[in-house]
């Protein structure tokens, strides 16, 4: 009977200390590489390696698959069903095993195909994503977490490229002033925000990246504030937002400008577009 | 006049000079051997190229890397009494690191299904570190999880991490029983 006891208290005591464990089986996936920027001719095939690691406490069921890419106008990818986007090779691409199980601390190597068919041109863009499908799917009742990682791939096809970019819009917005800004006796000055709208109207995607020239009404260039848009990549058909922002007290007096977009892309390349604005 | 010699030597005095000889050779034996190998180590390692020595080049390569690590795989609703705002059992931690480029963690809910019909995810309200501090029906700083919400954003380098919050509104029409769903974190570099 003593005995008895002292076995249930163990058990209960093992119960309560690997219970939060079980509760919380954690979920760590680490895919390498993250992106494969790629020149493939027309009609050839390439291999890539692409290695999955699961560093949580728990095996964990992969399933790996191909999507469309696209970027937002702040350079976001967004994921979407493969065929949706006119520049894709999401159908292109053959992963040698897309369902598998990595046990904890293991990681697994996954071959990826992709054979460029004849006759196409630019440059073609998809995300391989490994998702997680953890042991809680078989429990009813639970809102299952899952981890999805990818491998954005870029294919360009040479000797197809063609590079271009034009301005579709140029914004001029007062920012608003932070009570910081103007207190402590300084002069208060409304800064002044440009986001200039870039689109790429070629077949491949390009880098860019920019500035805003500021010019007063007899012509001459007063200032030059930097465009920020992180990587600056726009893939064909996108547009992407290019921001800079305007805060000289000792420049911005009142009158007519003029803004001039600049932006480069691809070496000497340059799109260029204007406004004019006023500060009151 | 007296000359030392005529001084009686102690037996033991002689032994002890003796001794002190043997230490001082043995001494300058030793300091000339460890000169001389510093100096020989020198002229290897920082000399001129005339003699160099056995070098191993060593090569590190990292590849990039992106990781996602979730705190729990599972959260559960008990939505016990009348409808309303429920919590979630517990607080998700999402934790990312990268080793490449800029990168962006996404969140996007499925509706949940069980016997009793469907909850919609605009139902399950998600707040992060970054929501605005407003009321959209579930308490300030919660937003509806429809449609793909941005939970993170970084540069290379940095392991970065954002405790979520979750709660679920249910009403009237939600029949008594068992909803599953999915919320799931997407996890991928800005090209």
């Amino acid at each position: 009977m003593g005995n008895g006891k002292l076995h249930l208290f163990i058990l209960l005591c093992i119960l309560f200390i690997t219970s939060p464990n079980l509760a919380l089986s954690q979920i760590s996936i680490t895919v390498a590489p993250p992106l494969v920027e790629t020149s493939i001719a027309a009609g050839g095939l390439r291999t890539f390696k692409l290695v999955v690691s699961n560093l949580g406490n728990k095996p964990v069921d992969i399933e790996g698959y191909t999507c469309d890419l696209k970027l937002n106008l702040d350079g976001i990818p967004l994921v979407l069903e493969p065929g949706t986007s006119s520049y894709s090779c999401a159908k292109w691409i053959e992963l040698t095993n897309d369902k598998f199980t990595l046990d904890p601390g293991s990681k697994k190597e996954i071959g990826a195909k992709i054979r460029v068919p004849r006759g196409v041109r630019g440059g073609r863009y998809a995300v391989i994503l490994f998702e997680s499908l953890s042991s809680a799917s078989t429990k009813r009742g639970n809102v299952i977490l899952g981890a999805r990682l990818g491998t954005i791939m870029m294919v360009s096809i040479p000797w197809t490229l063609k590079r271009e970019a034009e301005i579709s819009q140029i914004r001029v917005e007062k920012a608003p002033v932070s009570p910081r800004e103007g207190g402590q006796g300084k002069a208060l000055v409304q800064p002044v925000d440009f986001i200039v709208s870039l689109k790429n109207i070629g077949n491949v995607h390009i880098g860019a990246n920019g500035s805003v020239v500021i010019k007063n009404d007899e012509g001459r260039i007063i200032d030059r504030v930097p465009l920020e848009a992180g990587t600056g990549t726009v893939l064909p058909e996108g547009v992407r937002d290019f921001q800079a922002s305007w805060s000289n007290p000792r420049k911005m007096v009142k009158g007519k400008y003029t803004a001039e977009a600049r932006i480069n892309y691809r070496g000497r390349r340059q799109a260029r577009a204007e406004k004019t604005f006023s500060i009151e | 006049m007296w000359d030392k010699s005529d001084l009686p030597i102690s037996p033991i005095l002689k032994k002890g000079d003796k001794e002190m000889k043997k230490n001082i050779v043995s001494l300058f034996l030793f300091s000339l051997i460890l000169s001389t190998n510093i100096i020989l180590t020198n002229k290897l390692v920082y000399g001129d190229n005339a003699h160099p020595g056995p070098t191993l080049q060593v090569t590190a390569i990292i590849e990039p890397c992106i990781n996602i690590t979730l705190s729990t795989d599972a959260i559960v609703f008990n939505c016990k009494g009348a409808p309303g705002i429920y919590n979630a059992d517990h607080n998700v931690i999402v934790t990312v690191g990268s080793n490449c480029g800029n990168w962006t963690v996404k969140c996007s809910a499925t509706p949940l299904k069980g016997d009793g019909g469907t909850i919609s995810s605009e139902r399950i309200f998600m707040k992060t570190p970054d929501t605005p501090n407003r009321d959209t029906g579930a308490g300030a700083g919660f937003e509806p999880m429809s449609g793909e919400k941005v939970v993170l954003t970084g540069s290379s380098t940095e392991r970065k991490e954002a405790t979520l919050e979750f709660k679920l509104k249910t009403t009237w029409e939600d029949k008594a029983g068992t909803y599953t769903g999915q919320i799931n974190y997407t996890y991928l570099a800005s090209p």
